[in-house]
């Protein structure tokens, strides 16, 4: 019983240095003029995605359509880092990225709801976090383009 | 930098675009408090309406936007105001005379309303013992309610097209307006003066 508390312990500790391991690892994402480009990015995408929901208001499928065009947007961004910085970006920074994408999406979108929208309007946030989810899908999905090209 | 403002300037532009939508500040006119409804015309629906939207496959209808806010004074007492927005309700053409149509519209402003006088209420009854946050928790409930009655009037009515049960429903608005008439002044005294 000791034997298995005590291996326990341990994977706990090994998962907080694998964590801390990978966010180092991340240090080359975490500087000022990245996160400055992803936030740029993050506002540029909400902010046209915000006017396109105006058509995209009416037509059924509402949701698909939004996430895909959140994922095609992320998926640019691969290419704007690119650009930018003359590296690309590899899976796991990539993921880090669409991660940090989507928080600063929300919150982009929280703040329109406060500034803009009236207290009996709408927010949902389940719709916000199912949103993250098929991104990182459908993000992971379109890196695997990057990878072909590559070949 | 130059990067960073090819980015933003075109992102400002959308979204600038996007809230012409949600609030029409080409054509704004601010709130409009319950007891100026009188005065409420189609002139005063001034929000643009999304392309393609339809009510049941129907371009001709109207929308009315309305919330309450609390406020809270200086001497302890609270103000619950009941708004119509302007510039967040839409009709299809502003010089239509179909007073059919603007009395469905002001109907909802009037369940708005109610639903305002009932927190008044609650706020009054429990006036000695509510907290702020205790406050916005009767709001938020208030809503809710008040949201359940305006779909079942708008599904019940078939948003003013079936004339007998709109009738039904302005003879009973009406009635829940009047049970609650000592509550129809904003202000909502939380300490007694006398």
């Amino acid at each position: 019983m000791a034997g298995g508390r005590l291996f326990y312990r341990q994977a706990v500790v090994d998962n907080i240095f694998y964590f801390i391991y990978f966010t180092f690892m991340q240090a080359a994402l975490f500087q000022r003029d990245k996160i400055l480009l992803l936030a740029i990015w993050s506002f540029f995408s909400f902010s046209a995605i915000k006017f396109f929901s105006i058509f995209l208001y009416s037509i059924s499928h509402f949701f698909l359509w939004y996430t895909c065009l959140y994922s095609l947007l992320f998926f640019l961004y691969y290419f704007v880092f690119k650009i930018r910085f003359a590296i690309g970006l590899n899976y796991l920074q990539y993921t880090v990225s669409n991660i940090l994408f989507s928080v600063l999406v929300i919150l982009f979108s929280y703040a329109y709801y406060k500034v803009i929208m009236l207290d009996n309007d709408y927010f949902d946030l389940n719709f916000f976090i199912i949103g993250i989810i098929s991104n990182l899908l459908l993000g992971s999905f379109l890196f695997l383009f990057t990878l072909i090209k590559k070949k | 930098m130059r990067f960073i403002i090819i980015l933003i300037l075109p992102s400002l532009i959308l979204l600038a675009a996007a809230i012409l939508f949600d609030i029409n500040y080409i054509n704004y006119k601010p709130p409009i408090p319950y007891s100026e409804w009188p005065k409420i015309n189609f002139y005063d629906f001034r929000a643009l309406k999304k392309p393609g939207v339809t009510l049941s496959g129907v371009k001709e209808f109207a929308y009315i936007k309305t919330n309450r806010i609390i406020y809270y004074l200086n001497n302890g007492d609270v103000e619950i105001i009941t708004y119509f927005h302007p510039s967040r309700s839409y009709v299809f053409a502003q010089d239509i005379r179909s007073a059919d149509l603007l009395k469905h519209e002001l109907y909802h402003f009037h369940i708005s309303e109610y639903y305002s006088r009932l927190l008044r209420k609650e706020v009054f009854n429990q006036r000695n013992r509510l907290t702020k946050s205790e406050m916005e928790d009767l709001r938020r409930k208030y809503y809710l309610l008040e949201n359940k009655e305006q779909d079942e009037y708008d599904e019940n009515s078939y948003h003013s097209y079936v004339m007998k049960e709109q009738r039904k429903w302005e003879i009973k608005i009406d009635s829940m307006l009047q049970s609650l008439e000592e509550f129809s002044k904003p202000v909502v005294h939380m300490v007694n003066r006398e």
